[in-house]
């Protein structure tokens, strides 16, 4: 590998503030161009200028906060490679080295941005082609690509070097906190909220052919513990997830298909086997689990093992590649027949979790991705769902399935997502989903940002009904403030070909009264938004009177 | 067979008076993309002929896409007017398509029974007028080329009928990244080479009554210029053409990237006529999964398990590593296990890696099993080669930058009881079972009327191991071999294999020597190539 060329430079500029009006103000650098928007909140916002209009441009990676103090970070930068931590401290950031086929990790102290960047990795970061071509020139590969954040926002989990090897790094102070080697990365890892990792890594076999055999291992670490350390938990396991709490952790061993449940609080030195017979399961807001049995039958038990439900193969018919749903009070279950998981559908069937149900449809040619139990009684999901698992048509039903009403038409598989407010959790009675009707993707362009080219109309369900906000929207061009109070969307986007992206008017819209939209937009020419927080957001603004990004309040 | 839908006549129906005046409405809302990046010179004589085709939409697609994936082996084949009445355009709606395009002056070149498709050939003016769009010369770097200038648009009436429309676009036509040298005949793994090593020169009727499934991904072989020219090169056992050689699409046409489904193309002749030159009388059915995507391991394993039963006999030649894919090891392994039961046996290529199946990179010591040649319900087939007086050796050509048989003890699965005393003491699971022909001189191909090669790799294995399999199932009464893991390693040792004692599998990436070859089970190539006769007389 070679040293980077590009070296990183630090220049302090104070942007030239548009005198914005309805709230608006300019905060970035003048320069011919402005991309990728990553923001920590409505703190700082980070972002490539004067790039060139089309994906896989590179350019001068920018910091700037909300007053518009903006600094030069650094050069030759690829949009989608750099990512703030969640308390607004640190920036990591991915630059190609000279050497196209590798890339460096830096991290730039967010309090002290004119200070030199720290290399928190030399090389071994990954680049990707701009087309799938293998010719195709390089670049440096998006940092969500290369690794994680974990759910508290401090810590980034990322492979690095050829194996991969797994590093943890403290986006707050550029650590490296927890590595291990021999392609540790390859393995699956799951960080808890509290910053407990559980991973997996072989044991062994990696002593070439006179090393004997690796046995894969399930790990867990405490990564805020200031020198973490491994401690095993079971070996040759498979998928593992928590529950909703994230008091418990259930994981399945690959070789046996047992069921294990582990409490992640005591953290003991095993788990305790709950079931046998497993294939895909799912598990509730602090339990039950339920699974598809290896002969297409279902159940749910208890997180202490007990039986529940037990629904025969011959009656429930579950398909063994059917993902499994379970609300977060544990009352109902789901699971697939006839599972066509190429195009991302099959017949979605219900159950209550009480002893002696029986499975009932809820509809044919359903997104195996898209089912939504809600708390008050409320099922969303999407059926009819297209023969090439494109889209699907919206509904709401009771939790049975009975009752169904049809929502938008042609949504976006995967896309009929929830939202609940902070800190509610999956459990809240407060629950909107904003989503694309009428949808179509372009499979033959890939925008400036590298997000889906997936447009179509905006449209907003809460428990109160369902309103069409936009017929013109673009995926991720909208956002429910934190607040929970607003719908905030660019309106009539429509593509424009000089800024590779789709650009359209920045507005917004009360969740409980959607049909009240203010007179005029915030701002005009925007074509990405960040998160709203306390009514205030950045957003950029290529199209603009005068582009740029800019710090939003309403 | 894939059938090409002649032109057949129309019973026109004059309904201009359903085509209201209500104008046109955008088919997808914005210009071609090749439009956006190129330089205008200007406008398109009006009288410059330009040919189109317009799509129309499917009706009852969800209909279409099961009845499409619930096909069975030897159904009857649905007829083009068939299909059209069940699943296409309404005959009106066809009709109207064609008057509106008649109405504009354009010529109607093609109509089709399936009523999935009109062709059309009109003046650039007339073509304009239809589509409600200017059509411009511009130039890139690929060259000049004409385009529609903005969205085109269709009849009001006719939005949901008509949902594409091909040849405005500036598209550029698919372009063959292969650069293959004509070998003619040139490589070492020949039909007869195969025949001769596995002791199957003077087998009679060499597959008959067997179905072979080989699932795979992409685009399909061309039975003909592909899979024909191949067979009547070769003339396996003097057979000249498949005796049924017949290909199941899963989840409509391709879907992958031409780059990616062009290579897959290539993996997908190879795994047919490898199968074909063992067992060139059997029912080869290639089910060809619309990606690579995970849905090749579940739509396509669970199609050939659930729907393809007679095939007693599968070919992948498509896998990864262990490494991050224990969430879908209990899923697959059912459906192997369910197949096991049936008398379904799948082989796996076991991968080109070595001993480090994952790929982790140079100078490391990485022992990793591929996947899902580890699951202790396939067969894992690795590589061999022919060295000095015509015997196998472990196929290991990694000096030259080609590969080496893929061969690793699992991480996850502990050593099954079929494996008990007849492989090393490891406590795990090791790969590869068995091994067959991967490299060399390699294998050649017939592809576009040619034979071209030499193509490498377990890729070539796996299908000849499957085309073995066939003979040695026909062998024993043509009903399935269950638990065929067990039965194999039942007679390790004897004269069942050809045991291959010579090489390693070191590499690529593995700086060490790799895994040495000797008698009897071996983590570079098994239980050895197979000896079909031997194998029908010992088996249990």
């Amino acid at each position: 590998m070679r040293i980077l060329m590009m070296m990183a430079v630090a220049v302090s500029v104070t942007a030239c503030s548009s005198g914005g009006k309805d709230g608006t103000k300019k905060v970035s650098a003048s320069g011919t161009s402005t991309y990728g928007i990553a923001t920590d909140g409505a703190s700082h916002v980070a972002y490539i200028l004067n790039a060139g209009p089309s994906y896989g441009t590179s350019g001068e990676l920018h910091i700037a906060d909300a007053a518009g103090k903006d600094t030069k970070i650094a050069t030759g930068i690829n949009i989608g490679t750099f990512g703030f931590s969640a308390d607004g401290k640190g920036l990591l950031f991915v630059q190609q080295n000279s050497d196209p086929t590798d890339a460096n990790l830096q991290w730039v102290d967010v309090t002290n941005p004119t200070a030199p960047p720290k290399m928190v990795f030399a090389t071994g970061m990954q680049t990707v082609g701009i087309t799938s071509d293998p010719k195709s020139p390089k670049i440096a590969a998006p940092l969500l690509q290369q690794g994680f954040q974990s759910p508290s926002g401090r810590f980034y989990i990322v492979g690095q070097g050829a194996t991969p090897d797994l590093h943890v790094i403290d986006m707050t102070t550029g650590t490296d906190v927890f590595s291990r080697d021999n392609g540790a990365f390859h393995y699956l890892e799951l960080v808890l909220p509290n910053d407990v990792m559980v991973f997996q890594d072989a044991v062994g076999g990696n002593g070439g052919i006179s090393g004997g055999a690796g046995v894969q291992t399930l790990f867990w670490t405490d990564l805020t513990s200031g020198s973490p350390t491994s401690t095993q938990i079971d070996e040759r396991t498979g998928n593992y997830t928590p529950t909703g709490d994230n008091k418990t952790l259930v994981y399945q061993r690959a070789d046996t298909r047992e069921l294990f449940a582990w409490d992640a609080t005591a953290r003991p030195a095993t788990g305790t086997k709950i079931a046998s017979d497993t294939l895909n399961f799912a598990v509730g807001g602090s339990g039950p689990v339920a699974y598809v049995g290896s002969d297409g039958s279902f159940h749910v038990v208890g997180i202490d093992g007990k039986a529940i439900l037990d629904v025969a193969a011959a009656t429930a018919v579950a398909d063994p590649n059917s993902p499994v749903y379970i609300s977060d009070d544990g009352a109902d279950a789901y699971y697939f027949q006839h599972v066509d998981s190429q195009d991302s559908q099959g017949t979605l069937m219900h159950l209550s979790v009480s002893a002696g149900a029986a499975p009932s449809k809820v509809a044919d040619a359903a997104s195996l991705g898209d089912v939504h139990p809600l708390p008050d009684g409320v099922l969303l999901y999407l059926a009819n769902v297209d023969m090439t698992g494109a889209t699907g048509d919206a509904f709401k039903s009771a939790r049975d399935g009975s009752g169904a009403t049809a929502l938008g038409t042609k949504v976006p598989i995967g896309f009929l997502s929830i939202q609940t407010p902070p800190g509610a959790g999956s459990g809240s009675a407060m629950w909107v989903s904003a989503h694309l009707t009428g949808a179509t993707e372009s499979m033959s362009q890939q925008l400036i940002d590298a997000v889906r080219n997936i447009s179509g109309g905006l449209e907003l369900t809460t428990t109160s009904g369902t309103t069409m906000i936009d017929p013109n929207a673009r995926l991720g061009q909208y956002q429910i403030s934190d607040d929970f109070s607003n719908l905030v969307y660019v309106g009539g986007s429509a593509f424009d070909s000089t800024v590779d992206n789709y650009v359209g008017a920045l507005e917004f819209v009360p969740v409980a009264t959607p049909t009240m939209k203010p007179a005029k937009p915030l701002l005009t020419g925007v074509s990405e938004v960040g998160p709203v927080v306390k009514r205030a957001l950045f957003v950029n603004a290529p199209k603009a009177s005068s582009p740029g990004v800019y710090f939003v309040s309403f | 067979m894939k059938k090409l839908l002649g032109l057949v006549p129309i019973a026109f129906v004059w309904l201009a008076s359903t085509l209201g005046c209500s104008g046109n409405a955008p088919l997808d809302g914005r210009p071609p993309d090749r439009v956006a990046a190129a330089v205008d010179l200007g406008r398109l004589p009006p009288g410059t002929l330009v040919d189109f085709v317009i799509g129309l939409s499917p009706r009852r697609p969800t209909e279409l896409h099961k009845y499409v994936a619930m096909r069975r082996s030897g159904d009857a084949m649905l007829a083009p007017d068939d299909f059209a009445d069940l699943y296409a355009a309404k005959r009106q709606d066809y009709a109207r398509v064609m008057s509106w395009m008649e109405q504009h002056g354009i010529i109607v070149t093609r109509a089709n029974a399936g009523r999935t498709t009109v062709s059309g050939l009109g003046s650039a003016g007339a073509v304009e007028s239809l589509f409600g769009v200017e059509l411009h010369q511009y130039s890139d770097a690929g060259g000049t080329f004409f385009a529609a200038s903005g969205p085109i648009t269709v009849a009001n009436e006719l939005v949901g009928v008509v949902n594409g429309v091909v040849g405005l676009s500036g598209s550029g036509n698919w372009q063959s990244h292969l650069a293959w040298p004509d070998l003619s005949a040139g490589a070492v793994i020949t039909p007869d080479a195969m025949h001769t090593l596995y002791n199957t020169m003077t087998y009679a009727n060499p597959g008959m009554g067997e179905t072979v499934a080989i699932l795979g991904a992409g685009l399909a072989p061309d039975p003909t210029a592909d899979v024909g020219t191949f067979m009547s090169h070769y003339k396996p056992y003097g057979v000249a053409s498949a005796a049924s050689y017949s290909q199941t699409f899963l989840g409509g046409p391709n879907r992958d990237d031409v780059t990616s489904a062009q290579n897959e193309q290539i993996e997908n002749i190879l795994d047919a006529e490898m199968v074909l030159s063992m067992a060139p009388l059997a029912n080869v059915v290639h089910v060809l999964t619309a990606t690579n995507a995970p849905g090749l391991f579940t739509d396509g394993i669970s199609y050939i398990v659930n729907q393809l039963p007679k095939a007693h006999t599968v070919s992948v030649s498509y896998g990864g590593c262990e490494r991050g894919a224990s969430q879908e090891m209990p899923v697959l392994d059912t459906l192997m296990e369910q197949a096991q039961a049936e008398g379904q046996q799948w082989f796996f290529a076991s991968g080109d890696s070595g001993t480090d199946g994952c790929r982790d990179g140079s100078g490391n010591k990485h022992i990793t099993a591929g996947w899902p040649t580890s699951s202790p319900f396939v067969v894992g087939v690795g590589g061999t080669m022919v060295g000095n007086g015509g015997v196998e050796i472990v196929w290991n050509q990694n000096t030259t930058g080609v590969g080496a048989g893929g061969g690793a003890p699992s991480e996850v699965f502990p050593k099954p009881a079929y494996q008990m005393g007849k492989t090393p003491a490891d406590n795990a699971r090791d790969t590869p079972d068995v091994a067959a022909l991967a490299g060399g001189g390699g294998a050649n191909i017939g592809y576009q009327g040619r034979i071209v090669g030499p193509v490498y790799g377990t890729s070539v294995a796996a299908p000849i191991f499957a085309g073995a399999w066939a003979l040695v199932d026909q062998g024993k009464g043509g009903g399935g071999i269950t638990d065929a893991l067990t039965k194999l390693y039942a007679v390790a040792g004897t004269n069942a294999f050809n045991d291959v004692i010579t090489g390693d599998n070191g590499g690529p990436d593995d700086a060490s020597a790799g895994y040495l070859a000797g008698p009897g089970y071996d983590l570079a190539t098994g239980l050895g190539t197979p000896n079909v006769v031997n194998l029908i007389s010992n088996l249990p």
